[in-house]
This record gives structure tokens, sequence and C-alpha cells, in this order.
């Protein structure tokens, strides 16, 4: 099986933020969660995949190919969904492909049209006449129209009814049924990436936390509930993030540390669970 | 298809939906200085050069950087293909001109020198090359938002030359009479042309170097 995105060592400095030693891999056929919170660095993450940012340090590769050396060959074999659409607003449905569709030598135009039927676009809309949910599926449209082999979306379903989230998340998890097919999906809503995902990648603070599959992600971590007096320094240091009220805390361990709380309430956590907890550190609610 | 030409034609496509509007923007100078074809021409040309932002501020008001990311295309394809835009909307613009004002001067009876037509053409056309070789670095580096006052540094510039000129003795000036190939109507346009093209080369060269350099 190979890898749809190899990244080693990926670095970017800003004035303000720092990417630092970013490394995942996603395998031919999946789907991967890109979480974090916000201003982590996900959407910088995929502006460097995309070459739209120049990297400090490390290597992408896209595809078996260099993101920089082969980029043009990369983006013949990428489709991208970004939180808004990026036509002009005024092209109507049909102007988008007539623009679009030449840059793509693997265009084709009756995919297209198919699917502009079973997503119920009309061809003579603006792009501006569409609701967000319709722009994004315009955006899919011609990302499946040059039969991308990678679909990276970055907060796609941010603004989006529950319906429409719902929609597009049983797309994507049609087009990889062929297993050539590959999704990065960048969220922070993550009730999504409970539904498709196969591998989670969770960068915070412009680091990777966790990188691998998602069961393991959420079988690697636990939550703790106890009174306060319950509480000695050594489980402290084995706390990555802790909440604490007046009556008792509630604190994030690995599971790996189970046994230095086995007295102590220990649930099975969420994703979001895992994304406050150590996004957050100590919270203190007395 | 080259990726200059794809970019070429992505241009068009984004001026597209507002061709009534340009339309208008075209015609009024056009009609305004349709009555004195050489300095019409010339005022008409230079009037044209300060639309040479509207690529940049349709591409600008819809955030298409982002697109311009995903197309598989180099960052020099998009100068050259918005070079090759500007060039060819002044030619075509220049060529719709001449031929409104032959019209015109055809059913208003009116005599006009084929000499006239090449002369007027070749300050029209070299005017908007040297204007748009200006303002374009300064839309790619600062946007066509940010980069408005850009559009009248051409404008200072002529001025400048003007006032400069008022201080030259006459006769100084009356010695560009005797350079017998400014006084030849086909010698004064290939080098108008060949000016535009040191122009614009250059331009380009600037504006590939600011947009290598951008991060979007």
């Amino acid at each position: 099986m190979s890898d749809a995105i190899v990244i080693n060592g990926l670095c970017k400095k800003f004035d303000t933020f720092e990417l630092d030693n970013i490394s995942f891999s996603l395998p031919e056929g999946y789907i991967m969660g890109l979480i974090g919170p916000n201003g982590a660095g996900k959407t910088t993450t995929i502006k460097l995949m995309l070459n739209m940012l120049k990297k400090s340090a490390g290597d992408i590769k896209i595809l078996g190919m260099d993101s920089v050396e082969d980029q043009n060959k990369i983006k013949e074999n990428l489709g991208a969904v970004f939180d808004s659409n990026y036509f002009v607003q005024d092209w109507t449905v049909k102007q988008v492909e007539k623009s679009i569709g030449i840059f793509y030598s693997n265009w084709n135009s009756e995919q297209f049209h198919e699917m502009l039927k079973k997503y119920k676009l009309d061809p003579n809309k603006k792009v501006k006449e569409l609701s967000r949910g319709m722009q994004m599926k315009l955006m899919l449209a011609c990302a499946f129209s040059h039969n991308a082999k990678l679909l990276i979306l970055d907060e796609p379903t941010s603004g989006l009814d529950p319906v429409a989230r719902d929609e597009l998340l049983d797309i994507i998890s049609e087009y990889i049924q062929d297993g050539k097919r590959s999704v990065l999906f960048s969220t922070h809503i993550t009730s999504d990436l409970d539904k498709i995902a196969d591998y989670i990648t969770f960068i915070n603070n412009g680091k990777v936390f966790y990188t691998g599959q998602k069961d393991d992600f959420i079988e690697g971590f636990r939550l703790v509930r106890g009174g306060s007096n319950e509480l000695n320094r050594e489980m402290e240091r084995k706390l990555l993030g802790v909440r604490k009220y007046s009556t008792g805390f509630e604190g994030l361990i690995r599971t790996e540390d189970i046994n230095y709380f086995n007295k102590l309430n220990i649930d099975p956590v969420s994703i979001d669970d895992i994304i406050i907890y150590t996004s957050k550190g100590d919270i203190n609610n007395e | 298809m080259s990726n200059i030409i794809k970019m070429l034609k992505l241009d068009f496509s984004l001026i597209k939906p507002y061709t009534k509007t340009l339309l208008i923007v075209f015609l009024f100078p056009l009609i305004v200085s349709v009555k004195e074809f050489s300095y019409g021409f010339v005022l008409y040309m230079s009037i044209m050069a300060m639309t040479s932002n509207y690529t940049f501020s349709v591409a600008e008001k819809n955030d298409l950087n982002r697109l311009y990311g995903l197309l598989p295309v180099k960052k020099e394809d998009i100068v050259n293909g918005r070079y090759l835009f500007t060039a060819l909307t002044g030619v075509l613009l220049a060529i719709s001109f001449a031929i409104l004002n032959i019209i015109i001067m055809f059913f208003a009876k009116m005599s006009f020198s084929l000499e006239d037509l090449i002369v007027s053409l070749s300050v029209g056309l070299g005017m908007y090359m040297f204007f748009t070789a200006i303002q374009l670095p300064g839309f790619f580096k600062f946007g066509a938002i940010k980069g408005r006052f850009v559009a009248f540094i051409p404008f200072i510039g002529v001025f400048l030359a003007g006032v400069i000129a008022q201080k030259i003795n006459p006769e100084s000036l009356n010695k560009l009479d005797n350079i017998a190939v400014l006084n030849n109507p086909y010698s004064f346009l290939a080098i108008s042309i060949l000016i535009s093209i040191v122009f614009y080369c250059i331009s380009i060269g600037i504006s590939q170097r600011i947009l290598n350099k951008m991060e979007f």
C-alpha cells in the first residue's frame, strides 16, 4: 500500500507563530482528520502542501511526488474544498466549468454534468446565488471531474447545516470507495470525524500531538474524575489537562497511566475532550 | 494549450460577467475623444490604461488567490497570462478605436491619411503599454485596492516630462524633427512596438519576482 501523503519534519516560521517539525503520513484509500484548535496550524499545513506557502524546512510528498518540484503534476490530481468557495461570485455554474476545466488535461465534462444533476446544481445559476452547501458541492463536482486522487478539505463543514454536513460526509465516504483515493479533512467539528475518519493527526500550537489511527487515538486517552482531596502530586503529573471545581476535578490522562487513578471514576473520551484538555492545560473553574 | 494561454482565457473569464459595465467604461471615452483622432486616441488609450487593474480587482474581490494556488500552473504563468491579457486588451481597444474613427470620418466625409493613423496608433499604443508596464508590478505587489495609487504614477511621470520639456530650449526640441526615423510613420510604429516590448519584458521580470516572493 502506497502513501497519498508523506510529510517529514515540516517547519514554517512566521513572526508570531511557528509550525514545528510536522510529520505524518496518510495511506492511499483512507480518510485522515486533521484536527486542532483554531490557530493550531492546520490551514498552514494545508497551504504548505499546496505550495501556497514556502516551507522553512522539511519534505512534503503528495501521491509520491515532491510538493514543490512536481506541483503542477500534483495539482492535476488534487481537488480541494475550502470553507468558502474560490470561484468568481458572478460566474454561472456553466462558466465555472468553462473557466476551470481547461486547466486539467483529464477534465471530464460528462462527469461534471452528471455531478451537477446528482447534486441538483442548476448550470445557469450564479455562484453567489447558491447556498453554502451547494457551493461546497460545486467545488466537489470540479474535483471529481478531473478525477482527483487526493481531496483536501479545509474546514468544509463550518457554517453548514446538519443536513448539508451529513450529505457532504456521505459524498466523501463514497469518493474513497475504490480504495485508490484519499482524503485529508481539516476540521474542528470532530463529530464529523467520528463518522468517517480512519486516521487522525492532531496539531496543537504548531506541533503534532498525535498522528495515527482514529481508534487508537480515542483508546489512548481516558477522562478521570474525582474529589478535590483525591488528587495527589504524582497523579497531577500524569494529567495532560485538568478542570478543577470547588468539589473536585476532571482530567485527561493517557490510557497507559490508568493504574495511577484506579480508585477514581474513569471514562472513555471523545475527540473533543482530547482537544479541549490538551489545548487548555489546567482549567480552574473554582 | 500552454498555461499562459489558459491564464489568458481565465482573465477573460474574470471580466466576462462585467462585460456590459466595461463596454460603457470603454465606449464613453471613445465617444468623447472621437472628434480629434490623434489627440483623442492618445487620450483614449491613457484612460484605458487606468482600467488595467480590473482583473486584479475582480480577483481580489473574489479572493481568487486560493484558486490560483490550486490550479496546475506556476506563478510565472499567472504573471505572463496577465501581461498578455493587458497587451491584447490594448491592441483590441486600439483597433476598435481606429475602426470606429474611420467609419465616422467616412460618413462625415472627413479626410484622413494612413500615415496619421499609424502615428496615432504608435503613440497611443506605446503610451498604453508604457503606462501598464509601470502599473502592473504595483498591482501584483499591493493588489487592486491598496495599489490604486500606482495607476496614477505614469500620469505624474508624463506631467513631469511635460514640465521639463517646457524648460528645454525649443530649438533643441526642433532637432527631434531631424531624426529621420521619427518622420517615417512605419519606423515610428516599429520603434514604438520595440520600446513597448522592452518595457514589458522589464515589467514582467519585476512582477514575476514580486509574485514568487508572495505567499498566498
